[in-house]
């Protein structure tokens, strides 16, 4: 559905994105991860039209974005950005939802999928209140419902679960998880939460030194960390090592040794080890 | 169409929230009012002229100023990726103050014929020149909001070039020959004096038509222009 081609782009003389190449297809998420800097917001904007790169290409459903006109490209494509704020407060929460429903050509009476997000992130009560009286969480749900109710081909999130409660965060996975499933919709996702990559069925890109590369968990799994207890002086000790179990062992040896276990890393220990692994 | 309804919706939903501001504004026009009735010159045609202000200088800098406060509050980026062009949400923000402009600028001529004798203040020809004076400054208003796309300060600026407006409208002093042919709203104001002495003709209609046509044709390529190579740079929102 969307395929990101070599993208190169330059801010004066430093070089942000180097070359950047991945795809999405529908019915899949794809989640961006990358350390502050590293190029997600620019690759975002490019996706979006709202930067031009340097080199590459852009294809959507086989077509060069830039061949298409916003219409055409925003009636499939929906966001929700971070760095944008996504709803007018001095207006209401339904009055929100009806300004960009007359936007993007649809409608907001009688609309099913928009009373089913609604009531799936728990806003039917506060739509009559101002925006303004809102928390960030709520703007956060509005936002995202907004982002939905076009039913989008395909959906870019820049931290969508920033400053919700557990119980929102954990019905917007739900919602993504299954609207990817029945809409078969595409979604290209950012966010710092490793809770949220953990619960998602995403595919993991990380964007790292201005290229892009698949991470894949079972590569890191196989990285030999070994957790060695042993007793020193009446103490019981703890020690992470790195390496082969033969070495370790061999390291250890003269010492009395309780137990040798291989460590199991956390998604977020592995996924921050995979960030930081050139850095 | 659903594009200026949203829009209208939208901005009489703020007037209401942000109503004082509208009032200081209509006290502001009635003030410069007093200062054009009481200057040298026929009242009547320097009254027209600066009603014909109003209008222009609602269509110049509303565009601009809502881009600027869109940027400021954070929501211009949400409205660039939605399914309207820049250009459709441009001209609809334009519309929607034309017409709150157009009351504005009712409001001040009935107040001015409360002060002033003339016969003219009142005809329905003006309302052509008013539509074709705006839509030659509604190529200006394009070429301020591309710069102020990627230049959130310019609007500030957008009031400076107003009040100079206000000069060339012939409301505060006479325009000087040369200047006439140069822009929308001194020619529309020439224009109506002819229109008033019944002396205008097919050719002055004509050149009215081209200089407010070139303003808009001019302003929107420039736009085109700005907006692209503003694609370029990172944008500051």
């Amino acid at each position: 559905m969307l395929e990101v081609c070599d993208i190169k782009k330059s801010f004066h003389s430093k070089q942000v994105l180097k070359g950047i190449t991945f795809s999405v297809s529908e019915g899949e998420i794809v989640c961006l991860l990358g350390n502050n800097g590293s190029g997600k917001t620019t690759t975002i904007n490019c996706i979006l039209k709202m930067l031009k790169a340097d080199k590459g290409v852009i294809c959507f459903d086989g077509k060069d974005i830039s061949k298409y006109n916003n219409k055409e490209y925003f009636s499939k494509v929906s966001a929700l950005l971070e760095s944008s704020v996504n709803v007018y407060d001095y207006l209401t929460g339904r009055q929100n939802i009806e300004y960009f429903a007359e936007l993007m050509g649809i409608s907001a009476k009688n609309n099913l999928k928009l009373e089913k997000y609604v009531s799936v992130l728990e806003m039917e009560q506060a739509l009559e209140q101002q925006v303004g009286e809102y928390s960030r969480g709520m703007q956060q749900k509005l936002a995202l419902i907004i982002a939905l109710m076009s039913s989008p081909k395909l959906l870019l999130l820049d931290e969508p679960t920033l400053g919700l409660d557990i119980k929102s965060k954990l019905s917007v996975i739900h919602t993504l998880n299954e609207i990817v499933k029945e809409e078969k919709m595409a979604v290209i996702l950012t966010t710092h939460q490793m809770d949220v990559v953990q619960k998602l069925d995403a595919r993991i890109l990380i964007l790292k030194d201005g290229k892009v590369s698949n991470f894949d968990v079972k590569n890191y799994e196989s990285t030999e960390n070994y957790i060695v207890s042993y007793v020193e002086d009446n103490i019981v000790k703890n020690e992470t090592v790195e390496g082969m179990f033969k070495d370790i062992y061999a390291r250890y040896f003269n010492k009395e040794i309780i137990e040798i276990k291989r460590k199991v890393l956390e998604i977020e220990e592995i996924i921050k080890e995979a960030l930081d692994e050139t850095d | 169409m659903k594009l200026i309804r949203a829009e209208f919706k939208k901005t009489l939903t703020e007037a209401v929230s942000y109503y004082p501001d509208y009032i200081v504004a209509l006290i502001t026009d009635l003030l410069l009012l007093a200062i054009v009735i009481n200057t040298d010159g026929d009242s009547g045609q320097k009254v027209f002229s600066y009603v014909l202000w109003i209008l222009a200088e609602g269509v110049l800098s509303e565009a601009s100023m809502c881009i600027s406060t869109e940027k400021q509050l954070g929501t211009l980026q949400n409205l660039m990726i939605k399914p309207c062009s820049i250009v459709g949400i441009i001209t609809a923000k334009t519309l929607v103050w034309f017409t709150i402009n157009f009351i504005k600028a009712i409001i001040t001529a009935l107040i001015a014929s409360f002060f002033i004798k003339t016969e003219n203040l009142f005809r329905i020809e003006y309302i052509y020149v008013g539509i074709l004076v705006c839509v030659g400054i509604m190529g200006l208003s394009y070429i301020l909001s591309a710069i102020t796309l990627i230049f959130t300060k310019v609007a500030s600026f957008v009031s400076i070039i107003g009040y100079l407006f206000l000069f060339l409208s012939g409301s505060i002093m006479k325009v000087p020959d040369y200047l006439i042919y140069t822009n929308p709203l001194s020619y529309g104001a020439h224009y109506v004096l002819q229109l008033v002495a019944g002396t205008n003709s097919f050719k002055d209609f004509t050149i009215f038509i081209l200089i407010s046509g070139s303003w808009l044709l001019i302003g929107y390529l420039l736009f085109g222009f700005i907006f692209k190579r503003s694609k370029q740079f990172k944008w500051t929102y």
